[in-house]
């Protein structure tokens, strides 16, 4: 009973430190089948109940190798390929009421910076880490808040 | 008195248009695929889709203007067969604006790019074989003359600073 309660909190961590992400738009996505190619292998468009779930798992300068997921009619499918940051993206959590936190370094320990929490704000991922930290790019009202963050979702 | 401040004050106003104007940013577009020209830095709304024929010259010159973290704002200057130019503005991913690669120096008939650290001839630098009028750098910024660029020798990806470089799509890079 308490290997089966161990392996279940080693998977559910497995899981939490997954690096996912949500395309932040409901426009066209072109998928690349490499970090640079111009080509587009395929393109993609959520719409309605049709979301994409994307698995960040390699990063580039801009793009990021992903293994995005869909729900067509009952039935999930995974495919892998390449796509660009602007349409990757999170939603920053509250850290107090009202507010979230970036952190200069993907460490709690590192400088805090606080900033107002506006829903549905998309976070724009630049770089990931594997252990749960995103570096992210938040622009608002002409200024761009960027540093890391630990609390978010999808 | 006023009359020699006021042209002094002439001449280093258009000093310094003249300095921004050398400083200014082009790169290219290499490939015959359509290019998207989006509304902004962020969104998906695409203005206008930028399709090159370089067997037919169709091509287009793309001068920098502001940088955000995925896209350049850009100033796109197509130029028809007939001589005449359209100017678009929109914004381009970083992924389709690239320079061609110069050498810094030769050595056993080989040429060499200096990547820099930073953009300066000071700071560390690393030498790339390159292949010139072929070998591309895709642009990631830029800082007056420099560009910040990351390519691709033999599956390694190397990045940094360089100013040999050119955005000349149809002429010789040397």
């Amino acid at each position: 009973m308490r290997i089966l309660l161990f392996v279940f909190i080693s998977i559910a961590s497995m899981v939490s430190y997954a690096q996912n992400a949500v395309i932040p738009h409901d426009g066209l996505v072109c998928l690349y089948d490499d970090m640079f190619s111009e080509k587009p292998v395929r393109t993609i468009q959520q719409a309605g109940e049709l979301k994409y779930i994307l698995r960040l798992t390699e990063n580039s300068q801009f793009r990021f190798k992903v293994v995005y997921k869909f729900k067509n009619g009952c039935e999930y499918f995974e495919r892998e390929a390449w796509i660009d940051k602007v349409n990757c993206a999170v939603y920053s959590c509250e850290s107090k009421p009202g507010r979230i936190t970036i952190y200069s370094t993907p460490s709690l320990k590192s400088k805090k910076t606080h900033f107002d929490y506006i829903k549905d704000e998309p976070a724009y991922i630049c770089d990931f880490t594997n252990d749960g930290w995103l570096f992210v790019v938040i622009p608002r009202n002409n200024v761009l808040i960027k540093g890391w963050i630990k609390h978010y979702t999808l | 008195m006023y009359y020699m401040l006021y042209r002094y004050y002439l001449l280093i106003l258009v000093m310094c248009f003249g300095c921004l104007a050398e400083g200014a940013n082009t790169v290219a577009l290499n490939s015959e695929e359509p290019i998207m020209l989006y509304a902004d830095a962020y969104n998906p709304e695409v203005t206008y889709v930028i399709h090159q024929d370089f067997s037919s010259d169709f091509y287009a010159d793309v001068e920098l203007l502001d940088t955000a973290p995925f896209r350049f704002k850009a100033k796109v200057t197509l130029n028809m067969t007939c001589g005449e130019t359209v100017d678009i503005y929109g914004w381009l991913d970083k992924v389709n604006c690239v320079v061609f690669l110069r050498a810094d120096t030769y050595q056993n008939e080989q040429s060499y790019i200096y990547i820099y650290k930073e953009p300066s001839e000071k700071s560390d630098y690393q030498a790339v074989e390159v292949l010139v009028n072929s070998d591309i750098g895709y642009v990631i910024g830029y800082a007056g003359y420099w560009y910040h660029v990351v390519t691709e020798k033999d599956g390694k990806l190397y990045e940094g600073w360089t100013k040999r470089c050119c955005t000349n799509i149809t002429n010789s890079c040397n």
